[in-house]
Formats: C-alpha cells, structure tokens, sequence
C-alpha cells in the first residue's frame, strides 16, 4: 500500500505539472500566402469565368505552372493567350453542351473533372510519340497543343476535340468503371509499342486507332471518343471496310465477292456495344443521342460546305468512287443496275468490281467501270471509261450521250448497258447524302435522282 | 530499484516537454519576407518607367537579345532578336512573380521567349525536337541591383539580364532597333576585312563576330606566348551586342561590345577608355596556326553553290551529289572535315538527307602538316562506317586527289578557309572555320 501511494504520489505530481504546464497559443496568426494563385484579371479571366467557372465550377488554368503536369522533367511551353477563348468555346460546344442537352446540367456539374490545364505545346516521348492531354483522378484535364489550334484546319479541331471527348471518357470510366468483358474482346492485342502500327492495322484486330491498343483503358475511351466526334457513319464505314487481305489486295473469290474480315467486325461492333450499354446503364445517356449533338455541334461550329463545292473538276478531289462491297445503304435500283452491269462482264469472264464518276470539266463527267480479271493478278484491273454530257441548272445535273472512250470501254459497252442507262437521261442531284446515312457527311458523296428520291448511288470522295 | 528509475523517467520526461520554446524568429516571418522580396522585385521591374534591355543565353551555346517593359497588372511586353517578327513587333503577354522555393519571374503564358524553349522543331525555327534551344521561361532571381537584375532559369539554367533600360533606348527598340543592330552586324562582319582590336599594349587582337552562332572570339598569344581564343556568346541590345560573360586582356575587360553608327564599327568601353575595332587586310594569325584553336572544322555547305571552290572540285562535287540522289535518294548537304590535331587526323562527315532524316557517312583520314604548313592526307578505308561504305566508290574521284596531292590551308573571303592542290592548281575548296 505505501508503495502504491508512492506511486500515486509521483502520478499526481506529474499530472500536476502537466496541468500548470498549458498555455494558449496564438492561434490567430494570418498565414502569408494562402488562397493560391493572384494576379490582375483581364478580359480572358473574365470569360472564363463566365463561361466555365460560374456555371460549371470548373476551373481554367491556362497560365504556366509547372507542378500541374504530371511530367514536370519535359519541355512543355504555356498556351498562347489568343488561343485559350477559340479553344475554350469549341470545347464548350462540342462536349459541354451535348452532354448537358442530352443529361442535364446536374449530371454534367457533379461528373466534370474540377480542372483543365492547358498547354502550348505537345510532350514529347522519349519513344517517338507524343502526349496530347492526360486525365487524373476524375478530377483533372491536361490539354495540350493548344498552340496550333487553328479553327480553319478541320483535322487539327478533330484531333482537339477527340482529344478533350478521350479524357472526358477517362474522367467517366475513373467515377464509374466499365464492365470487365470490354477488355476481353481483344485481351491479347494490347501492346506498349503501339505506335508501331497504324490505325488500319489496329482496326483489323478490332481496335478503332492505334492508340487503342496501348492499353484496356485507352482503347475504351477511344472508341468512345471516336464514336462522338467521328459520328457512326464512319464508325460502321470502318466495320464495312474490314476485309481479309491478300497482300496489298483484298482477298476475292473467282466472281469478286470479298472475304469479310468477320473476326475485326465482330470485336468492333461489340465493342461500340459495350460503350452503348455502359453509358446507358452507368450513367443513364443515349449514346446515339450525345453522338446526334455532338456531331450538330462540329457541324455548327465547322460548316460543312456543299459538295459541289469539294469536289470539281479543277479541284483535288473530283471523283465519287462507288463499291456496293465496301459501303452499305445504296439504293436497290442502282444495285439492281450495278448487278446486272456485273452480271454482263461475268458472262465475258470478267467482273465488275467498283465504278467512279468523275468531274472532268465543267460539262463533262466520266464514269470508269473497274472491272477485273479473276484469273490476273489482283493488281492489275482494267477501267472503262464513258464520257456523259452533263449540263447543270439550279443545281440539277442532267447526263446525256455517253460515249466510250477508250477500247475497254467500247469491248464491254454491251456488257454494261444496263448501267450505262442507269444515268443516261437522267436527272442527279450531286450533293452529300446525311439524310440517307446520317453523320455521313464529309464522308460519302453521292448522285440522287431528282425524280425519284428512292434511286440514288454514294460513295467516298477521291482524287482520280 | 528498476521502478524508481521508470517513475525518475517519468518526472524528467514531463518537466522536458514541459519547456516552451518562447524563441522568436529575429528576422520576422519566413512568408512575410518572402512576400517583401516579390513586392520589391514587382515594384523594381514594373517602376521602370523605359523597360529593361535583356539577354537570355541558353545553356547550349547562342545569345538572344530581348526587351521586357513589365506593368503592373502582370503584363509584359516584349521584343526580341530571335527573327524579324520579334524584332520589329512588339507582342503582349503576362508574366507573374511567385515564391518558387525561391523567388521565380515566369513568363507564364506564350511569348517571344518561349519560341527558343518551344519542344516542336517547326515552332522554334531549328531547335530541338523536345528540347528547343535549351533555354527558359522560368527564373529565378540571383541578384539586383538599381539597374541590372541577374537570373538563372529553373529547367535549363540559362542565365538571364535584365539592364535598365534609358528613354532614348526604349524609343530605339520601338524603332526596330533589334532589326537594325542585327542588320549592321551583318553587314560588318561581310566585309572583306579582318578585325582586330588594340587593347593598349601595340598588339593585335584578331576578333570574329559570327551572327549566326551568336558567339565572339578573341584570338591572341597569352603570357607563355601560346595562342588562345577565348569564346563567348553575345545576344543583341538596341545598339550593342551584350556578351556572356566578361572578357579580359591585359588587365581590360568589358562585356559590351558597343556599336558606332557614324563609323559603322564596333568598339568597347573599359576603364573609362574607348577601344575601336580596327580593319586589316591581313589576319593577325596565319590560319595553320589557329587549327585546333579558334577552330578545328571546315564545313562545306553542299546544299548551297559551293564559294571558294574549284570548278574541277564542283564538278566533282556534282557528280557525287548526282550519285547519291540517283542510287540512294539521297540529298548531301554537308561535307565536314572535322581535324584533331593532336593524334593527327581528320574525320570527313558527310551528311545526307533521305526524306528529311539525316544520316552521316564517316570517312576517317590521317595527315600530316610539316614546318612548311603543306598537309598530306591519307584515307583509311577500313574506318568507313556502314553509310560511307555505301557512298566511297560515289566519292572516289574527290579521294584520289586528297590521297595523290599535298595541300596548303590558307584563309578565302576573310571568314573561309581554303585547302589548294599544289601538285594540280585546279583543285581548291573551301568551307566555314567551325569550333566544335
């Protein structure tokens, strides 16, 4: 007991102590330097905060600072300040404003990362490619090579758009993951040297770009990306397009009829389903919907003119190249031509692969039939070529007289009839056919009778 | 026992951290200082009323001159002598001050400035890919004093000054005056003379101004009577050229060298002295006696009409380009004769472009040089790397004359040196004196 009490002695001196021992601190000492970045503002701090900070609490950092990149070793150069409000409202309009139309401004305010850093310049790799923007954490978006944002070259605001449209997709599958059974359509295709490869390449292993195949995150949101900013027309032209090949060449059977590459088109085609569902049941969004707006949007902020103002005879693109194997939706009384003009050159052992219509002049539009050999080599076609009046009004181009001119075309004339009156005497319209492929704009150009809505040909546009 | 020692423990523990550190920082608040120290450097760049006249110079060699005026409200404007766009048209963009570990200046959106650090070769006019010029757009400050702020940048250190700038000096650079410094130096370096300086004791001081390296040297014999040739990087001011580093001979130094628009020359200004560039038609040094020193290369520029050489060389030349685009596609743009003297050889590099990659085909030679300064060369084949192999039966002709004859090496146009057959007079070439 007395030892006990010796110890609560000692205890009760220390607590003693201890007690007399506190003091107050200064607690209300201002601390220097809190509350970030300050700098005057000017007119760009004032939109920016108008049109990103004040609605969408989304922050616009666009002067340097280098402890926002995730590399802070590379050279990287600040955005030029004329390009931040150009950039900013195509952005706006091309991603904001779609999501926000098709899901509302909750959605959009509670799942938009909190940040964009912008940047001049690309970040180079050691390994040859470069870094166009990165996403972290949901939270943040570093978009790069703003300096050579140009709203009047198409590509460039492509390239921006499906960049800012792949880190958003970064941002979403961050919040929410996607299922584990995309990764699995091509598990055995991801690759670290990626950029060994271009995007027909990767396509024909089921990726949509090169890029895709860096890893199962990547490929997600681009495919995502691709399916907003490309629009489906081009993403089913890139499923039409998968063949198995021969060398340089499409392999063919003896009558021409192409080997499918079902393998590609099946990975792709699950693929763009899986992102259809996962935005549905993740998030609740029509993707046919958000790709609708999205491609409205590119088309309002990127017009694009009508087609007889991309194709002419005296410009670099001046030809429809039209291959009823390679694009679907042609109309089945041109198909019922093209067939039966195929069904001529069989009976003369040869077949009808593809046909182009091409301006030549003003008046003049010549129609080359390719036709093939299946017992030559599959680089070597022969081309028939017919030459038509053609003589526009009002944007109606009427095709007269067709006249062989060279000796294939006077050898298969015969053959060939049918499809030769298909556009003789007839009255087109030459112009994009969006209302018979939606978001095929920029894509297909065509030739629509205007007597008859439901007969009409398209195709891709070439130089020939 | 034990337990008398745990409750001593104890008491001690408890009076210790019982102490209070009542300790004051003597010098006040860390941040608080550091905040005064950015406010006084805003108020020194922003309260210069003319601007300051500035010199970058990136860590890999080069000097480019600049002219900041700093406001207020983060904004700056600038000039600078990298192309003539920057030279003649001044260009606003924003900078700020922060606390960066030290006090930084960043320049922190778009700017003349961030061309020379731009990472994309087509944006910086040639530097490189990934790296620019090696230069900075982040400082940090080193010292200020009234009129000359010192600073180093933070990725490539490359040294920055700023000089305060007078009134007749900001009119000047409103005047295109970077255009025309870089206009005059043009012209006076392509005059057919050789300059040199007299800095007080009688002896020539051979001077090369090369506005295309933005770098000066001066050649002369040091106190063991060994020639040296001192290099340094200048970058333009509105009418002077702003050197790297100080310069001294004899006990004068300088940094400047300043312009005379009525004389059209150069001249320095140290211990209250002016020294004038002088002109000769004569160089101070026979050129053999500046191999390995001033220089050790001569560069013939191929994808250009060839100055100094032969008709019987062109030719020569011609036909091997011919050869080399025919066989391989390829375009030869450089032929480099790169020396060491002190093993006594020479490397030929020829440089070649196929679809805009280069490649280097190496041909290494020996020599000899004796008391006469007559050079004999000879190819060793068996250096020849994988490129040159392919090209030596295409450059044969050239090396039949470099093995068969012996050559004399003199200077051409002042600024060139030529190598001469002397067993066959028709053959001479000549190219740039590079120092690599």
């Amino acid at each position: 007991m007395k030892k006990n009490f010796g110890k609560i002695m000692v205890l009760g001196v220390a607590l003693a102590v201890l007690a007399s021992c506190s003091k107050k601190d200064d607690l209300s000492t201002p601390l220097v330097g809190l509350g970030g970045d300050t700098w005057a503002k000017g007119p760009l701090d004032e939109w920016l905060s108008t049109n990103y900070t004040t609605p969408y609490n989304i922050e616009v950092k666009y002067k340097w600072d280098r402890s926002e990149l995730g590399e802070i070793e590379k050279d990287v150069v600040p955005v030029k300040e004329d390009k931040v409000i150009p950039v900013m409202d195509a952005i706006k309009k091309v991603w904001i404003e779609p999501y926000v139309a098709v899901k509302g401004e909750a959605f959009f305010k509670k799942y938009a990362q909190k940040q964009f850093f912008l940047v001049g310049s690309p970040s180079y790799n050691s390994n040859g490619t470069m870094t166009l923007g990165t996403a972290e954490g949901g939270r943040k978006i570093v978009l790069m090579v703003l300096n050579q944002f140009d709203i009047k070259d198409k590509p460039e605001v492509r390239r921006m758009l499906h960049t800012i449209h792949h880190e958003f997709g970064h941002i979403l599958n961050q919040n929410i993951a996607v299922t584990s059974d995309y990764q699995r359509i091509t598990p055995g295709d991801y690759t670290a040297t990626w950029f060994n490869f271009n995007d027909a390449d990767a396509q024909a292993l089921g990726f949509i770009t090169s890029y895709s195949r860096s890893n199962k995150d990547d490929d997600f949101v681009e495919m995502l990306a691709s399916m907003l900013v490309d629009g489906q027309a081009r993403m089913n032209d890139v499923v039409n397009n998968q063949f198995i090949m021969a060398g340089a060449f499409i392999k063919r059977d003896g009558r021409g009829i192409y080997e499918r590459n079902n393998d590609s088109r099946s990975k792709l085609t699950r693929k763009q389903a899986i992102v259809v569902s996962y935005l549905k049941d993740a998030y609740g969004i029509e993707l046919s919907q958000l790709q609708v707006k999205t491609q409205e949007a590119i088309e309002k902020l990127y017009p694009t003119p009508d087609l007889t103002n991309v194709i002419a005879f005296d410009k670099e693109l001046n030809s429809i190249n039209v291959n009823p194997q390679k694009v679907a939706g042609l109309s089945p009384k041109f198909l019922t031509a093209f067939n039966a003009g195929n069904t001529g050159l069989l009976n003369m052992g040869y077949y009808l692969d593809n046909i182009s219509l091409t301006l030549i002049a003003p008046n003049k539009i010549v129609l080359s039939i390719n036709l093939m050999d299946p017992k030559a080599a599959l680089g070597q076609g022969f081309l028939g070529n017919f030459v038509f009046d053609a003589a526009t009004v009002n944007g109606v181009t009427t095709l007269s007289n067709p006249v062989a001119m060279n000796g294939n075309a006077t050898f298969i004339q015969a053959a060939v009839t049918p499809l030769l009156t298909y556009f003789n005497n007839q009255k087109f319209n030459i112009r994009w056919v969006d209302d018979i492929v939606p978001q095929s704009k920029n894509l297909y150009g065509g030739f629509v009778k205007t007597t008859d809505a439901t007969s009409y040909l398209f195709g891709t546009l070439q130089s020939f | 026992m034990k337990n008398l020692l745990l409750y001593f423990l104890l008491l001690t523990t408890v009076f210790v951290s019982c102490r209070k550190d009542d300790t004051k920082p003597i010098m006040g608040n860390v941040d608080e200082r550091l905040n005064e120290t950015l406010t006084a450097y805003q108020t020194q760049l922003a309260g210069a009323a003319y601007g300051w006249k500035a010199v970058v110079f990136p860590s890999k060699g080069y000097g480019f001159g600049h002219f900041f005026k700093f406001d207020d409200k983060n904004r700056v404007t600038m000039y600078s002598d990298f192309n003539l766009e920057g030279q003649t048209k001044s260009l606003e963009s924003s900078y700020r001050l922060k606390a960066l570990q030290q006090p930084t200046l960043l320049f922190d959106t778009y700017s003349y400035l961030h061309i020379l650090q731009d990472p994309t070769p087509s944006l910086s006019e040639g530097g490189e890919l990934g790296q620019g010029w090696y230069a900075d757009f982040e400082f940090k400050f080193v010292s200020a004093s009234a009129d000359t702020i010192k600073l180093t940048g933070l990725y490539n250190q490359s040294p920055l000054v700023l000089v305060r700038a007078s009134k007749a000096d900001y009119e000047s650079y409103n005047a295109k005056g970077l255009e025309v410094m870089d206009e005059a130096t043009q012209e006076y370096i392509s005059e057919p003379t050789f300059k040199y300086l007299d800095l007080g004791d009688g002896k020539q001081i051979q001077c090369n101004i090369d506005p295309n390296t933005k770098s000066f040297v001066m050649i002369y014999k040091d106190n063991s009577n060994a020639i040296v040739a001192p290099i340094t990087q200048f970058g333009y001011m509105n009418s002077s050229l702003f050197l790297k580093d100080y310069v001294s001979y004899n006990g004068v130094a300088f940094n400047e060298l300043f312009w005379d628009n009525v004389k059209e020359s150069f001249y320095v200004k140290a211990g209250g002295k002016r020294y004038d560039f002088q002109n000769s038609a004569t160089a101070s040094f026979n050129l053999n006696s500046l191999l390995g020193v001033s220089f050790n290369t001569v560069d013939i520029v191929t994808s250009e009409p060839l100055e100094g050489a032969s008709l019987d060389f062109t030719q020569k030349v011609d036909s091997f380009k011919a050869l080399c685009e025919a066989t391989y596609g390829l375009t030869l743009t450089n032929m480099t004769f790169k020396f060491k003297p002190v093993n006594n050889t020479m490397i030929l590099d020829c440089i070649v472009l196929q679809e805009g990659r280069a490649f280097i085909a190496t041909f290494p030679f020996s020599y000899t040089k004796d008391a006469n300064n007559v050079y004999k060369f000879k190819q060793d084949p068996a250096g020849n790397n994988g490129n040159a192999g392919l090209l030596v039966s295409f450059i044969k002709p050239i090396f039949d004359v470099l093995n068969a004859d012996r050559f004399t090496l003199d200077y051409f146009n002042v600024r060139l040196g030529q190598f001469k057959s002397i067993e066959r007079p028709g053959f001479y070439f000549s190219g740039n004196l590079i120092k690599n």
